[in-house]
């Protein structure tokens, strides 16, 4: 894309300097793009932005929003970092939840995709299974999974039983449990849709780098490892930014999976903000945490920007 | 053909900021006289309309107090209809019965016409605080933890109207009307009471040849009682000996052991949970979830569960409320069954004392109508309604020693039980803190429950957090 300068330049046009910012708005291609992005961002003004400015206000008062505000300062932060357990309790579950179903999320998607990037017939029927599980509900999916995991009839421990383990885990009932339940669930949920990321970038993979290589002599996990896995670094990327993203978030297949429990072992950071606000009337409180959860999102986020030149390959 | 479009997108871009602007400009007149100061200065308006409305209704006999202000544009206020909202959560029986609770209402009160507003439970506190936020509310509301929301100052007293009309009171549980009261003043009433039973399944009992439970058993006696009652396929359990609602309810258990959990259950200073008794309670709690005598908490961690467990002949032991009978009547199960108290403790017999009522908002336009039809819920008209139909244990007396409670379906349970154990009751701790501390409780026990920590661990270190949350601002 030109900038306006330069295509000031091409069309032999010196006089972009006295033009007022309006004309030149109305010239540029920024003031295109603008126009189209309009209808969004006016959205995302009038009910995101004003909220979010409102919340990083109230993370400064004692608020329950039906009784007068008080103002505490910086007393909700400096609580939360230093003085509230639970808090930092549902900071480490929720990146042992990130650091857990990320990666196997990532990996298992890109195996499948890898497994269904092929031309035979009836392949798009086992894409399709593959995906299910993210577009059903989570609640559904959720209470499915409880059936599953059921210590005395569930499925898995019925298997597990078959194969000669006397006692198998009381998986939600136990808080060493818990939580590789919810991340196994998760992965499952969430392995569908990296698969079909994946299978979007393994196709735009060029024929002629593995032709090249096989004439070479590379073999297949030769070619893998030098073809598929750098070629398809860029959707790794955005797959990793958007997955960690999200499972900071997690919220909901916790609260109806374990409801936090057992012990807060599932207790996550959104959770937290959605009890303190909604079921003690600590909105301030909520909000503050709110803010430093997506100070933490963003850090990451930044982070992983700034390395991605170490391993993200782009044509 | 590229500057038309431009030109189509910068008229597109102006029509939708027109809109959007002309929704704004409507919009915040609306809003502000609406939300802004019905939030704050509610707290100083609402307490004054109370006490001037309800003389003025007296002096001049106008039906509607809160016309007096208007009541020249309106003198004809009292046969006016005027429109209330009854918000309430509750299965498919109870909004049937609501329903039916509404029309008997209307044939005697043809003036007062009631809007419903349902909400499931989970949802149900939510949306009012939503509502409340948006300076609105339904005028009569079916709640529970009356002090907190009379604390976020959301709720009429209701002291001067049932003075004004002579409400007769004593005929109430007092343990019951104590957690509808804040700082002295009455914000509603009781409807039902939250007593726990056990249910069991005598079918089972003949077969395991296990003598029935006696009303006076003991923690042992229950534990020795469900031990027998567990069968076995091997390794794998097919049978528990009991289901038991332990969140929340592991209160019931340490109050009957001589524990307690605050130094005062209005306005605790101090947590009471490290004592040897509660401390035991615990412990035989954590007992039967270790020797598997009960299933593993999230079998048995909510009702619904614990119904199906029951009915499937899973466990031969369920603990539950009236409102639980309904169910196991509908669903005709092949066994008999019948109900026993909670076991007693070293102390006794205990139970929860609380349950839901009704309340009226102190937004409402309507304080008569909602009054009229308060009083209408909590008469005897309303409480029978609910009773004959089988799923409260009724906050007044007189109606549970009425035929409609004791003879009610089935004939041959012993209904009687219910009111035993609710004269046993032990006020539920009522206080703006009071969820969070519990949650934290039962998340403590919840590693005993799992048997990752012992109960005097546990309890040790809930004292802390407790008295933490309740000294935090």
């Amino acid at each position: 894309m030109a900038t306006v300068g330069e295509r000031a330049l091409a069309e032999g046009r010196p006089t972009a300097r006295r033009r007022t910012w309006w004309q030149q708005l109305r010239r540029s291609d920024a003031g295109v793009a603008l126009l189209f992005l309009l209808p969004n961002l006016l959205g995302f003004l009038v009910f995101t932005a004003r909220a979010v400015i409102e919340a990083f206000r109230l993370s400064f008062y004692r608020a329950d929003l039906l009784t007068p505000e008080v103002w505490v300062g910086l007393s909700n932060y400096q609580r939360l970092l230093f003085n509230d357990e639970l808090f930092r309790k549902v900071l480490v579950n929720t990146a042992y939840y990130t650091f857990g179903s990320v990666p196997l999320a990532i990996i298992v998607g890109l195996l499948l995709a890898v497994l269904v990037n092929t031309q035979l017939r009836g392949i798009t029927v086992f894409r399709t299974a593959f995906f299910m599980p993210v577009v059903s509900s989570v609640v559904a999916v959720s209470l499915l999974w409880q059936w599953l995991y059921n210590s005395d009839f569930g499925l898995i421990n019925e298997a597990l039983r078959a194969i000669g383990l006397r006692n198998p885990p009381i998986w939600l009932s136990d808080p060493r449990w818990a939580m590789p339940a919810l991340i196994i669930m998760s992965v499952w949920r969430q392995a569908g849709y990296n698969m079909v990321l994946f299978l979007a970038g393994l196709q735009g993979v060029p024929v002629h780098l593995y032709e090249a290589a096989e004439i070479d002599g590379a073999n297949r996990w030769q070619r893998f490892w030098s073809i598929t896995l750098p070629m398809l670094s860029p959707t790794t990327f955005f797959v990793l930014v958007i997955s960690i993203i999200g499972s900071f978030q997690v919220f909901d297949q916790a609260l109806i999976l374990t409801n936090g429990g057992p012990a807060d072992a599932t207790h996550t950071v959104v959770m937290f903000i959605y009890n303190q606000g909604f079921q003690y009337f600590k909105m301030g409180y909520a909000a503050a945490v709110a803010w430093i959860l997506f100070a933490l999102i963003f850090l990451l986020t930044l982070f992983q920007w700034r390395y991605q030149r170490q391993w993200v390959h782009y044509e | 053909m590229r500057r038309n479009m431009i030109r189509v997108l910068w008229l597109v871009t102006i029509a939708v900021l027109a809109a959007a602007c002309g929704g704004q400009a409507a919009a915040p007149p609306a809003a502000a006289p609406t939300t802004a100061p019905a939030v704050k200065p509610a707290a100083t308006t609402a307490p004054a309309a109370a006490p001037t409305t309800a003389p003025a209704a007296k002096a001049t006999e106008a039906p509607k107090a809160t016309e007096a202000p208007k009541a020249t544009e309106a003198p004809k206020a009292s046969t006016q209809p005027v429109e209330l909202v009854w918000s309430f959560w509750g299965n498919e029986q109870e909004v049937a019965l609501n329903n039916k609770v509404i029309e008997a209402f209307q044939a005697k009160n043809p003036t007062i016409k009631i809007k419903t507003q349902f909400e499931p439970f989970e949802s149900y506190f939510d949306k009012l605080r939503a509502q409340w936020a948006g300076g609105t509310s339904p005028d009569v509301m079916f709640l529970n933890s009356i002090p907190v929301y009379a604390a976020l100052n959301q709720l009429q007293p209701l002291d001067d109207l049932i003075a004004r009309d002579k409400f007769e009171l004593a005929d109430y549980y007092p343990g019951l009307l104590e957690i509808f009261k804040y700082q002295s003043k009455v914000y509603g009433l009781p409807r039902d009471n939250d007593t726990q039973v056990i249910f069991y399944n005598k079918t089972a009992f003949d077969e395991a040849k296990v003598p029935y439970p006696t009303k006076d058993w003991t923690f042992q006696q229950f534990r020795d009682t469900a031990q027998k009652l567990v069968k076995k396929d091997g390794d794998k359990i097919t049978r528990y000996g009991a289901a038991l609602a332990m969140q929340n309810n592991w209160r019931i258990y340490v109050w009957a052991n001589g524990g307690e959990l605050y130094n005062d259950n209005f306005k605790p200073t101090k947590s009471l949970i490290n004592s040897p008794e509660a401390i035991e309670a615990i412990d035989f709690l954590g007992s039967l979830y270790r020797d598997k005598i009960i299933p593993p908490d999230d079998q048995i961690n909510t009702g619904g569960k614990r119904t199906q467990l029951f009915l499937n002949g899973q466990v031969a032991m369920v603990q539950g409320n009236h409102a639980s009978l309904p169910a196991y009547l509908d669903a005709k199960p092949s066994f008999k069954f019948d109900i026993v108290p909670m076991p007693r403790g070293k102390k006794g017999p205990s139970n929860n004392g609380g349950g839901a009522g009704y309340v009226i908002s102190n937004k409402t336009k309507n304080l008569e109508a909602a009054w009229t039809f308060f009083k209408y819920l909590n008469g005897p008209e309303g409480q029978t309604f609910y009773t004959q139909n089988g799923l409260i244990t009724p906050a007044r007396r007189s109606i549970g020693k009425s035929d409609v409670f004791l003879k009610q379906n089935p004939p041959d349970l012993s209904h009687s039980l219910f009111l035993e154990a609710t004269e046993a009751a032990h006020p539920v701790p009522q206080f703006p803190k009071a969820a969070e501390a519990l949650n934290t409780m039962n998340s403590g026990w919840e590693q005993v429950w799992a048997g990752t920590k012992d109960a005097k661990t546990v309890a040790a270190e809930l004292e802390k957090k407790v008295n933490d949350i309740l000294a935090s601002p």
